[in-house]
């Protein structure tokens, strides 16, 4: 199948998932569900990475910047405009595509090889709507408060390895994070974030619904969802950060 | 009353129903055989909706299932009952909740009654214990007996 025939599927899907749900009260509490896999089981993630990816910015652009006349509030300005603008949202999603990315395309996909979707679907429920549905809402709920979450880590990572490896001190770093701060980052920041959300979300969710085969054609399409995953958040920071900055 | 006529159904260039006819009368028990891999499942599976066909007509007591709205099917496919080749239970669901799901979903029933029209269903097929069970915990043909 060529790239276009999985484009329509995939939008299909998509559109297969607006009906009428057959019983609200079920597809609250599936979607409650999910917001604890997909928010809570990545939080431990999230919390390390962001911590090091701030005390390693913190580090590098030490390193980087030796000239005298710059001064040394100017690294934490730099670490974190780099922390909200990209590591957060595009470093963190990156991993969350893998996390949760595999996590749906396995789920959806065993659900279908086992005909656990068959069965679904000969009760008369629309299996789009039950079970993707809740997991693209929820991704789109939890994904940007883990986001957020990463901003504030990350900074704090930041600050914590500047005043340990004794680069700057935590009055510096504080002074230089209210220096010149532009509130528009972090909207540009939030707008990635969902954007992502829902590829990682739908992405994962399109190669598991849609898989043939058996166990080792869920392994693939999950490794393959993943990588598909990776590769249109990058694009689409490429394409936000040039037409949004 | 279930009529199909001409049915054809083929996944690529690989045909795997190739003008397939007949009328399976009510109050009678049909049986398909065939090999492994000769398409009784897929033919099956046409006839509950979840393959479309390419070609030919399906009839379920008159009216032809094309002519069907999205409605009509879903009533249709509550009456049908299918049992799966891999039994399709919910993994993540005891047995009890597996059973209790479909009422979940479409009655609007007291927990106690639905937990009553298990208990019942279980023991006629005499699973009687096996409520908080998980499905990998029961053996295949306990399994097929809770679909
Ligand atoms: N979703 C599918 N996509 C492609 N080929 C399929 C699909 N489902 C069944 N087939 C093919 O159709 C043939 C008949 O399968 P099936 O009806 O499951 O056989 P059985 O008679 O053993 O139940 C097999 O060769 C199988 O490879
Ligand atoms: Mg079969």
């Amino acid at each position: 199948m060529n790239f276009f025939t999985h484009l329509g599927k995939y939008l299909l899907m998509l559109k297969g998932m607006f009906s009428k749900p057959e019983n609200a009260k079920l597809y609250w509490k599936e979607f409650m569900h999910q917001c604890a896999d997909i928010g809570i089981g990545s939080l431990g993630i999230v919390t390390i990475i962001s911590l090091f990816m701030g005390a390693v910015s913190t580090v590098q652009t030490a390193y980087q910047l030796v000239s005298p006349l710059i001064s040394k509030s100017t690294i934490a300005q730099i670490v974190r405009d780099t922390v909200i603008l990209e590591f957060a949202p595009t470093l963190v999603c990156i991993v969350l595509a893998g996390v949760i990315g595999s996590k749906i395309a396995s789920e959806l996909g065993n659900m279908r090889v086992s005909e656990q979707i068959d069965a679904l679907e000969i009760m008369g429920i629309n299996t789009k709507t039950y079970l993707i549905m809740p997991k693209i809402a929820a991704a789109i709920v939890t994904i940007p408060l883990m986001v957020i979450l990463a901003m504030v880590l990350g900074i704090f990572g930041g600050r914590f390895a500047g005043s340990a490896a004794g680069i700057l001190s935590t009055d510096t770093f504080d002074k230089g994070l209210m220096e010149s701060f532009m509130p528009f980052n972090v909207t540009f920041s939030l707008i990635k974030a969902y954007t992502f959300a829902f590829f990682i979300s739908s992405i994962p969710a399109y190669f598991g619904y849609y898989v043939t085969g058996g166990s080792l054609e869920i392994g693939r399409s999950s490794t393959k969802s993943v990588v598909v995953t990776c590769i249109v958040i990058l694009l689409s920071d490429y394409i936000l950060a040039a037409a949004l900055l | 009353m279930i009529e199909f006529k001409d049915l054809r159904k083929s996944f690529g260039d690989k045909v795997v129903l190739d003008g397939v006819s007949h009328v399976m009368e009510t109050g009678k028990t049909n049986l398909i055989i065939g090999t492994s891999g000769s398409g009784k499942t897929v033919l099956q599976k046409c006839l509950v909706g979840l393959f479309e066909p390419d070609e030919g007509e399906i009839i379920y007591d008159g009216v032809s299932f094309t002519d069907m709205t999205e409605d009509d099917r879903k009533l249709l496919r509550q009456q049908i009952g299918m049992l799966f080749q891999g039994s399709a239970l919910f993994d993540s669901m005891t047995v009890e909740d597996n059973i209790k799901f479909p009422l979940d979903m479409f009655t609007n029933d007291s927990n106690s009654q639905k937990i009553k029209r298990v208990n019942e269903v279980l023991e006629r097929v005499n699973l009687k214990d096996a409520n908080k069970k998980f499905p990998a915990e029961i053996s295949g043909g306990m399994k097929n007996a809770s679909v």
